[in-house]
Formats: C-alpha cells, structure tokens, sequence
C-alpha cells in the first residue's frame, strides 16, 4: 500500500511538471476534436494524430497520447449522444439512451452525466491499475516464452469471440494479420520473407502505414460512399449539471458500470467491448422499469459511459504489465511506443520508473482535463458536427498524409498507405471487420519469437505448452481460449451474441 | 450461376454472396502468400526456419476462405454492393499525388517497373470493362466491381510472375515541390471525390488548411517537412 502511494507520488510528480499538464491538455483537447468528428473511431484519432507526439520525448509523448485516447473516447460519446452516430462498438450503447435524452432536451445532462461517470470510472481504473501494475509485474516474471505464447493464443481467441460479424471472418482478419506479420527480414536467419524483393518491405510492413490506410483511407472511403444523414440534435443542448434526482438515479448505475467495466477491460482481446453492453442488460434489468429504457434513460447513459471509461482504461493493465495488447487501439499504442523507442511490457515499470507511473498518474490527470474541457466546450463539438463532409475528409486526408510521411521521413510510405486504403476498402466491401488484422498484425511477430524460444526450450516438443506438471500456467491459459471458443460456438451462445452485437 | 440475384430452387446456389466472394479473396490470398514463401525452408520444431509460419498462416487462410465460401451455400447473407470508384481514384490519388510531390521522386528501377505493371494491368482492365459484354460469367459470380478487381490482380500475379523482367521501367523524375504544392494539391484532388462539389469552398479550404499544416507542423512541432526547396529554400 505505501508502496503504491510512493509510486503514484512519483507519478504524480511526473504529470504534473507544467510541460506535461499542457500536453496531457493538449492531448485532450485535439483528441476531442477528432474524435467528434462522425465515423472517426478512436483507432483512426489515434493514428491521425500520432506524429504530433513525434518532437516529444518518450514520457511527454505517451502522456500526450493517453490523453488523445481518452479524448477520442469521450468524443466518441459525444457524437452518439449528439448526432447518433457511435464512432466504435462501444459507443452503440450510448446511442440507445443517449440520443433520445438529447431529443427531448436533455442532451446536456446526458453529456454532463457521461462526463461525471466517465471520470468517476477513471479515478477508480487509476487507481486500480496503480494496485495491480507493480504485482502483475511481479507475475509477468514467471511468465516463460511458452507462457507468453499460450497467453497471446488466448488473447487473439477472445479478439475472435468479441469481434462484431461472424466469427469465421473475424478468424480470416486475425489469420491476415499474423499472417502480414510474416513480411520482412526473418529475425534469426536474416533472410527476406515474401518481400519481392523490394527495399522498403524488407524492414516488414510499416505498422504505422497499415493503420493508417486501413483505418484513415478506408474508413474515409467507407464513410464517403453512405449519404450523409447526420440528425444533428437541433433542440437546446440544456442545462450541463444533472440536478439532485438525476444524480441519485445514475450513482448507482455508475458504480456498477465501474466495476462491470473495469473488469472486463483487464481481459485479454477486447474484453473492454463488452462493458457498455453488459452494463447496459444490468441496468435494464434491474429497473423497475425496463420499458424507460431506450427512451432516454439517464441509467442507461450512467452506466454503459463509466463501464466504457473503466474498461478503457484497465485496458492499459496488460499492455504495461505484460507487453501484451488486449485489442486493436492497445495495438496502435504498442505501436506508438516503438516508435518512442520504449518496448511495453514488463521491464517498462523497473528501467523507466519515471515513464511508467508518469503515465499512470496522468490518467488520472487525463480524466479530469476531459471534464474540464468538455463542459464548457459541448457549443465548440455541436458547431463542429455541422462542418460538411465534403471538407472535412480532405481534411481527414492531408493530416493522415503528413503524418505518414513524418514517420520515416519516406514519400514511399504515403503511397503503400493509399495501397493499404485500397486493401482495407476491398476487405469492407467483403464484410470484414478490419480491428482484429490490426490485432494479429501486433502480435505476430511476438508469437512468432516466443514460439521458436520456447520450442528451442523444450528441444522441438509441443508438449511444453500443455505440460500440467512444469507449466500450469500455460495450460490453464491454453483451456480457457478452448473454452471460450467452444462456448461462443455453441448455437444458443452464437444467438445470443448475435442479438448484442446488433442491438 | 449467378450471385448477386440468387435463383430460387433446389441444389447449391449461393445463399450469402458477399460471405462467398470474401472466401474466395481469403483463399486467394493464402495462395499467393504461400507462392510467394514457397522457396523458404520450413526447418525443424527444434529449430524453426524462416518458412515455417509464413507457410502456416498462409495455409490456415486458405482453409479459412474455403470454409468460409462453402459456409455461404448455407446460410443467407448480404448481396455484394458495388464499389464507388469515384472514391478510390481520387482519394487515393490524391494521396499519391502528395507523396510524389512532397520531396520529389524519382521512378525508376524497381518502382518504375511497379508503375508500369499497375500501368498494364489498368488498362488491361479498363480495356475488359469496355469490351466484356455485360452479361458474362464473371461478373455474373462475383458482380462488376469485383470482377474488375480480379481482372486487375490477375494481370498483376501474372505479369509478375511470369514476364517481371520483360517489363520496362518506367523512368520519371518529379522535383521536390514541397509542401506548397503538395497539401493543396492533396485537398483538391481528395476534394473531388464528393458528391456535392463546390470549386469556391474547396479551393479557399485548401489554401488555408495547407498552411494551417504548415504552421502546426512545420512551426509549432517542428517536423522537417519540405516547404518549398525551389522557391524559398525550406
């Protein structure tokens, strides 16, 4: 405990240096911008703004992209609640209540109430990521290469199950992606892998450039083809603050979405998906009455925006602790990381103490910068939701293109991005899900080097992964993804999840 | 057999087309992978060479695809959509057109032989979208704009793997023109891409947008970015 507390004091002291509070400001508030936007999720803010952070150091540059995530997070709310348009999965929940608040006036209490709860949720996932990051370290130690393995088969298995649309097709996408990993030069033999021949493939496909088309390009062309209906809320936005009795019917929801949403975020592959929705069934159906909800309930804003804020923030609990990102935006991060020249996982808290609870603490900072932000600045977003598309994607286009010639400094990049635009177009066009390559594409060539240490280990045997007597750990890890296969293929379990991923 | 309006009666017929058709990508992509990793050794459990997971995911995605197409004689799906090829060309171009200017380039050697191979291969296809009757097997299966798609990506394989080092190179050379040219040019070409076009707008949101650009990263970020080498020496 005092530990913990010494800990985040050094944190604290980290994020609250004057340059870092204007970053994390900045990161809010450029995160928000971009994420308001409709139709652009929190994986195409990310990779848009990446190369702002790119004249910073290390710790500045990850405080500030922390802040570009939660912003883009709460500028996902804000466009669902204001326009009905959720810019990611998680941000459908939102909509259902959200929406029709905003439609009988109140579109100002649920804004102020999801900026309550979201940051109600963030101090609590702070603070729990404090408590569990220094002993999930301690346990990352005992994690051997098959271990490691085992762990990241889970984590892709879960990304399969919680994927939206089929489960065969989000298995191609994950496939894809570790397939895709395989391009470049081989680590141990040096010798080129499926790269034609071709100078720029040999370092593998750029991580930043497939992000980007698939995310920034694609979506643009996605969102271009869809006539533009956007049901910007035309009635008052209202008073901001929920008042007495509103407060007394979110608290609970609030509390129960934290810890609903918190823990499904520590879960490998994309647990953070389910909170909103698994919040949203609790809260409906403990209502007294359910037949309030989907008509502007203000429970069903409470508790599916914290469950979201809390599960996107213990998302961050295996990237830091186990270097493992448990879904596609934890990806971009890894991603980001390496371009920092810092490799997530378990030797980030002892060798960059500073780093590490310097990033925590600015969570927390994070949070309150978004409420500080937002409240003031609801008139700012709504002005914003009425800029035309047609500007706005050209827009979209030449930050994504600075930003991907800003990464290596090569004009060739851009052109392999659009390449990329045109791959993630056909594969939408397909009904795929692009998120889970992103995924697979990430751990690829971390599953590639801890399955060859750990068959060098076991001298060729897979039985080193199911060995019950030397490695438990990865036999237990090994059953859960089986299970948890099996069980989503189960024909009544594939009904139900269905249903939650349309509603 | 068609399937974007599927028949009705008995036997196989194509239930979900669009499941089909991304079956077939899969596989086709889990073919070409494996092609292109075939010379790889595979090695041994105890030590694992270079070609072992590159030909393992390659195959994994190709059984994927078949499962995935057989699964779409099954079960009902959605139709194939076409694609809005007003989008792809100018906003991918438009993005193109910006790498080629930033910091000039010069398309030769390799690239200049991709050049001249996507060269080939769109008119190979802009010459079958003009002359293949409307009516004909292909774009029957898979509906036109991924019929086109297949004409173009075969041509591609083919000419790669069959006549690579016949193809000439094309050689050109585009001076570094710089941000100035570059970030407007990206806006009005990307812009053109709309439906509801307006030349004015476009044209003041281009200029202001490049240089809100240039001074955000240029200035206030600092990224080396090139200005205008050829007017200002920046």
């Amino acid at each position: 405990m005092s530990e913990m507390i010494a800990n985040l004091s050094l944190g604290f002291g980290v994020a609250l240096s004057f340059q870092n509070i204007a970053l994390c400001f900045v990161g809010c508030l450029v995160g928000t911008l971009i994420g308001v936007l409709p139709g652009v999720g929190p994986i195409a803010t990310i990779a848009i703004l990446l190369p702002i952070t790119f004249g910073l150091d290390p710790t500045g540059a990850l405080i500030m992209l922390a802040g570009i995530y939660y912003g883009a997070q709460y500028g996902g709310s804000t466009t669902a609640i204001l326009v009905n348009i959720p810019g990611e999965a998680t941000a459908v929940v939102t909509t259902l209540d959200g929406h029709q608040m905003a439609k009988q006036g109140r579109a100002g209490v649920a804004l102020g109430t999801a900026a309550l709860g979201s940051f109600f949720a963030g101090c609590v996932a702070t603070v729990v990521i404090a408590a569990l990051g220094a002993p999930l370290t301690k346990l990352a130690l005992l994690f051997g290469p098959a271990e490691y393995f085992s762990l990241m088969v889970m984590g892709l298995c879960f990304a399969v199950v919680l994927a939206r649309g089929s489960i065969l097709k989000a298995f191609c996408m994950i496939m894809l992606g570790l397939l895709l990993s395989t391009v470049g030069t081989d680590l141990e033999t040096g010798q080129e892998r499926m790269t034609f021949g071709f100078p720029p493939l040999a370092d593998g496909i750029d991580f930043a450039v497939m992000a980007m088309g698939v995310f920034g390009f694609a979506e643009v062309l996605r969102n271009l083809e869809s006539p533009e209906s956007r049901d910007v809320v035309r009635t008052k936005i209202g008073r901001l603050l929920p008042n007495w009795a509103d407060i007394k019917q979110s608290i609970k929801p609030v509390l129960r979405g934290t810890v609903i949403g918190g823990t499904l975020g520590i879960l490998p592959g994309n647990g953070a998906v389910l909170g909103p929705f698994a919040s949203y069934t609790v809260e409906k159906k403990l209502a007294k009455d359910p037949s309030r909800f989907g008509k502007g309930a203000i429970e069903g804003v409470a508790g599916p925006e914290s469950a979201n804020n809390a599960g996107a923030q213990t998302a961050f609990i295996p990237l830091l602790t186990l270097g493992i990102p448990p879904n596609a935006v934890m990806a971009l991060m890894v991603g980001a990381m390496t371009i920092h020249g810092i490799i997530p996982g378990p030797q980030v808290m002892t060798r960059n103490p500073d780093l590490f609870w310097g990033m925590i603490a600015s969570m927390w900072l994070g949070n309150l910068m978004l409420l500080i932000i937002n409240l003031p600045l609801i008139g700012l977003w709504v002005k914003l939701l009425q800029v035309p598309y047609r500007l706005m994607f050209p827009a979209i286009l030449i930050f994504c293109c600075i930003g991907i010639y800003s990464v290596n400094n090569q004009p060739v990049d851009v052109a392999f991005t659009a390449l990329f635009g045109l791959f993630g177009y056909i594969l939408i066009k397909l009904g795929f899900e692009p998120a889970p390559m992103l995924l697979g594409f990430v751990l690829g060539r971390l599953m590639e080097e801890k399955l060859r240490q750990a068959l060098i280990i076991s001298r060729g045997s897979f039985y080193t992964f199911i060995d019950y007597e030397a490695r438990p750990i990865s036999l237990v890890l090994l059953i859960v993804a089986v299970a948890v296969l099996v069980i989503a293929l189960l024909p009544s379990i594939a009904k139900k999840r269905d249903e939650v991923f349309t509603e | 057999m068609s399937v974007n309006s599927s028949q009705g009666g008995r036997g196989l017929r194509i239930r979900s087309p669009q499941d089909f058709a991304a079956g077939l990508f899969m596989a086709g992509i889990g073919v070409f992978a494996f092609v292109l990793a075939s010379d790889l050794p595979v090695g041994s459990l105890r030590q694992i060479g270079p070609g072992m997971l590159p030909k393992s995911f390659a195959t994994f995605c190709a059984i994927l695809g078949v499962m995935l197409s057989l699964s779409a004689l099954y079960y009902d799906g959605q139709r194939l959509e076409g694609w809005s090829w007003r989008g792809v060309i100018f906003v991918l171009g438009g993005a193109l057109a910006f790498g080629l200017t930033i910091r000039g380039f010069e398309i030769s050697g390799w690239i200049g032989k991709i050049a001249s191979l996507f060269l080939i291969a769109a008119i190979t296809t802009a010459l079958v979208s003009v002359f293949l009757p409307r009516e004909n097997v292909l774009f029957d299966l898979v509906g036109k704009s991924f019929g086109l798609l297949a004409v173009f990506a075969s041509v591609c394989v083919l000419a790669f793997l069959s006549f690579w080092s016949f193809i000439p190179a094309v050689n050109v050379s585009i001076p570094q023109l710089g941000l100035v040219v570059a970030g407007p040019l990206v806006i009005l070409v990307a812009g053109l891409a709309a439906d509801d076009l307006r030349w004015k707008e476009l044209l003041i949101f281009a200029l202001v947008m490049s240089t809100a650009c240039a001074l955000l990263f240029k200035y206030a970020l600092g990224l080396p970015i090139p200005l205008a080498p050829w007017l200002l020496g920046i």
